[in-house]
């Protein structure tokens, strides 16, 4: 019996008769067991309770429980779950009822503590999500760094779960909203570039704003870029949107954009081409044209973002979250003028950066002349 | 045009084919010998006996041999028979190679490179040599001849090319590679589509420096017309004619009785001639021919009797190419016309109405509705070519009636009656118009706005509007509120909108200059496009209520000034100087003066734009490090402010100043040759009659003077901001320009346009629906609707231009009315002052603009903001189509020069060198001394 048990042994069962008294005495007198006592309460618990609900919510079975009390065969059933394993998810419950998370009655599970119903609505996806991106990556990255750092392994692109990523990159969807709807002209026709544009959602946000915008929408990720013109043809916006598989970096384009968009991934960008990616963004706006990026930030003081940039410190790819300054100043060294951020809400770690393309280099040039080819005009 | 010209010198030195050379050797002479004997049946001298059936001459040299035969004045000619053409291929090693090219598709122009890079074999070389040799060695035309060359289509721009004015051994030889080569032609190869090449025939022609060419059609080709010879004739080579570059006379002959039945004689100022041996272009027309007709009477009884001949002897209808040289005749081409004159196109031409609109109306409506093309903003004015027409309906169908409701009218009722198109004119139904008009206060009275369209062929007395008033009652009462709340509006944010709009054409002029369009996809440009035409939509809307309210206060003020100043009131209106500086327009020509002192001051940049054929002076420039240095600080920051302008803007065609900048760079000759300082171009304003206005004003009554001087400070600050919102709109035009271009350029390298030139015949819509769609450019631009455009349009254009405003119908075939006799002329005085000086008559701004002396008296047909430049040195303006508030009347104003407009025959009654006093008080015009 280790030590906690028996401390959890003497705190549940003090009324009990001790066989041993001088066992009991020795327990006692242990000078370990307040600290037990207190981390119990202050840590183990709360971990338990997070990793179960986190798992509860990313399994879809809180959303089940929510619209009814579900048994042990219809929560087996939802999760796909073969019949040899309906004892190993009853015990899983059975942790959550003894966590006071859910309940059972006659046979039924249902939502018990107000968290688990509060996480168990369709309205707060997004908390669930981070809740589930803090479990997966942010615990990683504090649990593993001296391993990684000891073995040399890195965190790779496929040690992030795209899925989760998108949902709980849900939580800051108002925020990129509000930059977008206060960068976007609304009447004057408009084309954007997006870049990075996951599932499509900000460039139809943009469209929807602007009835005349036509953009380009490229992602980096093959399967994305696909799944966002699927989006783009059922949302009716084929006609307006071209989206495109491609990477920044190689996009052979004019410089037609009147705005260029990057929400949230100048992370996946290492800290030193920053400015070069920048750079090339410049490059394809129109002169007098705009970037908007948006992204959380370090420095603002909230906890969870340093572990989020831990993660990316120990990722293969990318690099940390921007600094606020950091970034300001990169946009500079690309060039860009009038660059400012905003931060949305007060207290948020998410900036809005913008930066205005007023370089007038040389033009190209003359456009080529047309009809007078093969024709000389002898002049007097 | 296909068109390419070589030089003897040139190729030569250069290419040394080798072909020439063998001839002092006498180790080779014989086999040579020998092999030219056993070629010869290969070349069929043209009107001879030879063995060469049609099929091996090709279908124009089987043509050419038949009327040579027929003992008509043909040049004498030999034609390289396809067995020739195979011969070379076999010989040459080419067969396989090029079986193999096509059997892997590859492009046209590999193919064609191959060939050109192939030495032509000796003895094959030999043998065509010595058919030159017994031509006499002339100058040649040099003119490929397929057997399958669609007999409809014109030699002077066929698929297949052409090389005109070849001279010399080397450079014919050349010039046959070049046919041949031409069966692998990117627009030949799009008609095959696939098929094999087959084989191609070359025809060597004595080539004839024509001092008069043209055709001629032995049945009216649209209009029907039976007994009719219809002779359009041009200076110079005919390549000019089919351009549509050069101007051209215009005849009718009676097939019965060789009688001119109709004759329009145009001023011709350029004409399609060699240059120097072996280069064709422009050139000038020497200005004692500019105004005669290019045949005399005579002439044309001969070409006439030749072409009944042709036409007997075939016994079809014959089109006919011919030219003149030293006053004889000679046939360059008969063609049986094969497409019949289509009814409908001369039919519908009398009625403006969109015929889906047409269908429904009463004949109180089709016979009572009042059209004018006056007015109706210079970018449409006169003759628009298909594209043109087309972009017009785009701007009807989605522009204008945003227009209207720009101006607080209520009901902007059926935009497919606001506009009318007749004979390729664009017409406003002003009846419709000023019917909706009563909408808003001020032209409640339709007179209001009718009045100004009153000219000799409409008599405003008897016309009564089909469309009636505007019902009063409740539908009255909303619109009139509706006006007025617009109205209110319309003052609060008329300057801020045109500050917006200044902001808007810099940032998308600036985006637009940096964008290779060449290198966008298909879905990009319709991006483009869309974009353009969206800014196209919202700069005229944004536009419209500076112009009308500029009429509407001028309007009112000609009205006030009437009734309590009286005579003293004459033409007070037009007597208002604002301040100069501030309309943009004005300031291009001072803008122009600035970049002219610029190039003074670096004499080796001066030397380039005065050194330079015209066509140059921009890459010349750009090449040289001062150039380059100049270009950009004046060329560069001009070109941004002003390029976008050009002639008629809504025609698509046109080359603005920055695609073309030939006339800019005339102008700076102008201007720097002339020592001009900025104040005998700026400060003429100053100088007259401002004084006078103010002291009539100071006679009035308080409240009079301040209602009048608020008027005139209304009436100034829209027309200013007219003036600077004008750029935008017409800059969208370029925008949208600069696509379809693109497009065009892209449907040449596909071969279903011959030369950017019949961009003129594609439909706008079909344009549009091209970008947006992904159907082959085969699939939306057929080349039979092409040819069908340019028929038309080339019809439209040799009739007599119709009425500026009418009522009802016209019919283009009736009688054109008589040109008056005598020397004075009355029109519109638009602007005021008494000038005598010397005449002349401009008809192509670009080629002319260097002619024009200081002080000269400036005739033509209709002027534009492009004109500006001009008129800041003119001593007087004198025009045939215009109205007191058209662009060039406001623009003489501020430059103070004497101005009549709307004397409809002055550039038919004056000549060059005529002295004419013009009268802008009066609005007469008199020739002193002819």
């Amino acid at each position: 019996m280790d030590l906690l048990s028996l401390a959890r042994a003497v705190k549940d069962r003090a009324q009990e008769p001790f066989t041993g008294l001088a066992t009991m005495a020795r327990t006692v007198a242990d000078p370990r067991l307040p600290l037990l006592l207190t981390l119990n309460r202050t840590l183990f618990t709360p971990s338990y309770r997070a990793s179960f609900l986190a798992a509860a919510a990313g399994s879809g079975v809180l959303r089940c429980m929510a619209t009814r009390p579900c048994d042990l065969e219809s929560l087996a059933e939802h999760l796909g779950t073969g019949r040899e394993e309906r004892q190993r998810l009853r015990a899983w419950l059975d942790i959550g009822v003894r966590l006071g998370e859910l309940d059972r009655r006659e046979g039924c599970y249902r939502l018990r503590s107000r968290t688990a119903k509060a996480l168990a609505q369709v309205g707060n996806d997004a908390v669930a999500a981070t809740l589930e991106e803090l479990l997966r990556f942010h615990v990683p990255a504090l649990r593993d760094a001296p391993r990684m750092l000891q073995g040399g392994g890195r965190f790779g692109l496929c040690d992030q779960d795209g899925l989760v990523v998108a949902r709980s990159s849900l939580v800051v969807r108002g925020f990129v909203e509000a930059a977008v709807r206060k960068a976007l002209p609304r009447t004057a026709p408009v084309r954007l570039l997006e870049v990075g544009c996951g599932s499509g959602a900000y460039v139809r946000y943009a469209a929807e704003l602007n009835p005349r915008l036509t953009a380009l929408a490229v992602d980096v990720q093959a399967e994305v870029a696909e799944q966002a013109a699927k989006n783009m043809a059922q949302w009716g916006l084929a006609d307006r949107v071209e989206t495109r598989h491609g990477d920044l970096r190689t996009l052979d384009l004019q410089p037609q954009f009147d705005i260029v968009t990057m929400h949230n991934n100048i992370y996946y960008f290492p800290q030193d081409e920053r400015a070069e990616v920048l750079a090339r963004a410049r490059s394809l706006l129109a002169p007098g044209g705009t970037l908007l990026l948006t992204s959380s930030c370090r420095g603002s003081g909230t906890l969870g973002l340093e572990v989020l940039n831990l993660w990316f410190e120990y990722a293969r790819f990318g690099g940390p979250l921007p600094r606020e300054d950091e970034l300001l100043g990169q946009l500079g060294e690309a060039g860009f003028d009038d660059v400012r951020a905003t931060r949305v809400l007060p207290g948020q770690a998410f900036r809005a950066f913008t930066g205005s393309n007023s370089a007038t280099g040389p033009t190209g040039a003359l456009p080529a002349r047309s009809a007078t080819t093969t024709v000389e005009r002898a002049t007097s | 045009m296909t068109t390419k010209a070589t030089t003897e010198t040139g190729t030569e030195a250069t290419t040394g084919t080798g072909a020439t050379t063998g001839t002092g050797t006498g180790a080779q002479e014989a086999p040579v010998a020998a092999g030219a004997a056993a070629h010869a049946d290969l070349v069929a001298v043209l009107g001879s006996p030879h063995p060469a059936g049609p099929d091996e001459l090709g279908g124009k040299g089987a043509r050419l041999d038949e009327l040579i035969r027929a003992g008509l004045p043909v040049p004498p000619a030999f034609c390289l028979t396809t067995g020739l053409f195979e011969l070379f291929l076999r010989e040459s090693g080419l067969t396989a190679e090029l079986r193999a090219a096509e059997a892997r598709s590859a492009p046209p122009a590999a193919v064609r490179e191959v060939i050109l890079a192939r030495d032509v074999p000796e003895p094959l070389a030999r043998t065509i040599l010595a058919a030159y040799e017994a031509l006499g060695r002339p100058r040649v035309a040099v003119r490929s001849s397929a057997p399958r060359e669609d007999s409809a289509e014109r030699s002077f721009a066929g698929q297949h090319d052409t090389v005109l004015d070849v001279s010399g051994d080397a450079a014919l030889l050349d010039a046959v590679k070049v046919c041949w080569a031409s069966l692998w032609s990117d627009r030949a190869a799009a008609y095959r589509a696939g098929e094999p090449a087959g084989a191609i025939a070359v025809v060597v022609q004595e080539m004839v420096p024509a001092d008069v060419s043209g055709v001629l059609f032995t049945v009216d080709p649209i209009g029907g017309r039976p007994h009719r010879l219809v002779v359009e004739a041009c200076c110079g080579l005919g390549e000019g004619l089919v351009s549509g570059r050069v101007s051209s006379d215009f005849f009718v002959v009676d097939d019965r009785t060789l009688d001119v039945v109709e004759e329009r004689v145009r001023y011709k100022v350029t004409k399609c001639a060699p240059l120097a041996p072996g280069r064709i272009g422009m050139t000038k027309v020497d200005a004692a021919d500019r105004d005669a007709p290019c045949l005399t009477r005579d002439q044309l009884a001969a070409l006439a009797r030749t072409a009944l001949d042709v036409r007997a002897r075939y016994g079809t209808e014959q089109d006919i190419e011919w030219a003149l040289r030293d006053g004889a005749l000679y046939l360059l081409q008969a063609r049986p016309i094969t497409t019949r004159p289509r009814p409908e196109a001369s039919g519908d031409a009398r009625s403006p109405y969109l015929p889906e609109r047409l269908e429904g109306q009463p004949d109180t409506v089709r016979h009572g509705t009042l059209w004018s093309r006056m007015d109706i903003g210079e970018i449409f004015v006169g003759l628009m070519t298909p594209l043109g027409l087309s972009f017009a309906r785009h701007y009807q169908d989605h522009v204008h009636g945003d227009c209207a409701a720009a101006l607080g009218v209520r009901e902007t009722g059926d935009v497919g009656l606001h506009m009318g198109f007749l004979q390729g004119h664009v017409y406003l139904n002003i009846s419709y118009t000023s019917y909706l008009l009563g909408q808003a206060l001020p032209t409640r009275d339709q007179r209001h706005f009718t009045r100004r369209f009153v000219s000799e062929e409409v008599d405003l007395a008897t016309y009564e509007n089909p469309f009636g008033t505007f019902p009063g009652g409740m539908r009255d009462l909303l619109s009139a509120t509706h006006w007025l709340r617009a109205t209110a509006n319309e003052m609060l944010v008329m300057k801020g909108r045109a500050r917006t709009m200044v902001d808007a054409r810099l940032y998308e002029f600036d985006r637009a200059r940096r964008l290779d369009l060449t290198r966008m996809g298909r879905r990009e440009l319709h991006a483009e496009l869309s974009r353009y035409l969206d800014y196209f939509h919202d700069a005229h809307v944004g536009y419209m209520p500076y112009y009308i309210n500029a009429f509407g206060f001028y309007g009112i003020l000609t009205e006030l000034c009437a009734r309590w100043l009286g005579a003293a009131g004459d033409n007070l209106q037009n007597r208002i100087k604002t301040d100069m500086s501030s309309l943009r327009t004005v300031a291009s020509a001072q803008e122009i003066w600035a970049v002219a002192q610029a190039a003074k001051a670096r004499p080796r940049v001066m030397e380039i734009i005065e050194a330079a054929p015209l066509e140059e002076v921009a890459d010349q420039l750009r090449a040289d490090p001062d150039g380059e240095a100049f270009w950009q600080a004046q060329m560069e920051p001009f070109l941004r402010a002003n390029g976008t302008r050009g002639r008629q803007e809504m025609e698509l065609t046109h080359q603005r100043w920055i695609d073309d900048p030939s006339y800019i760079f005339q102008m700076i000759r102008r201007y720097a040759a002339d020592g001009f300082t900025a104040d005998d171009i700026m400060g003429r304003s100053r100088a007259r009659q401002e004084g006078d206005a103010r002291e009539v004003l100071k006679k009035l009554p308080l409240p009079q003077r301040a209602t009048i001087e608020g008027l005139i400070s209304m009436y100034a600050l829209c027309s200013e901001l007219r003036e600077t919102t004008r750029m935008s709109m017409i800059t969208s035009i370029w925008l949208v320009r600069n696509v379809v271009y693109e497009v065009g350029r892209r449907l040449v390298d596909e071969g279903l346009l011959h030369s950017l030139d019949e961009v003129a015949y594609l439909d706008f819509a079909d344009v549009r629906g091209y970008l947006a769609g992904e159907l082959p450019a085969r699939a939306v631009f057929p080349r039979a609707r092409t040819e069908e455009r340019r028929r038309v349009h080339e019809y439209r254009n040799r009739l007599p231009e119709p009425p500026l405003t009418f009522v009802g119908e016209h019919d283009s075939t009736r009688a054109v009315r008589p040109v008056k006799d005598g020397a004075r002329l009355a029109g519109l005085g638009s602007s005021p002052g008494r000038i005598v000086g010397r005449a002349r008559i401009v008809e192509d701004l670009v080629w002319q603009a260097d002619e024009f002396q200081a002080g000269e008296i400036l005739v033509t047909r209709h002027t534009d903001a492009s004109w500006t430049p001009l008129f800041a040195i003119a001593g007087g303006v004198v025009t045939d189509i215009g109205s007191m508030l058209s662009h060039s009347s406001i623009v003489s104003r501020e430059f103070n020069v004497p101005s009549v407009v709307n004397t409809k025959y002055a550039t038919q009654v004056i000549n060059t060198g005529d002295m004419v006093m013009v009268d802008g008080d009066t609005g007469v015009v008199e020739v002193v001394e002819g």
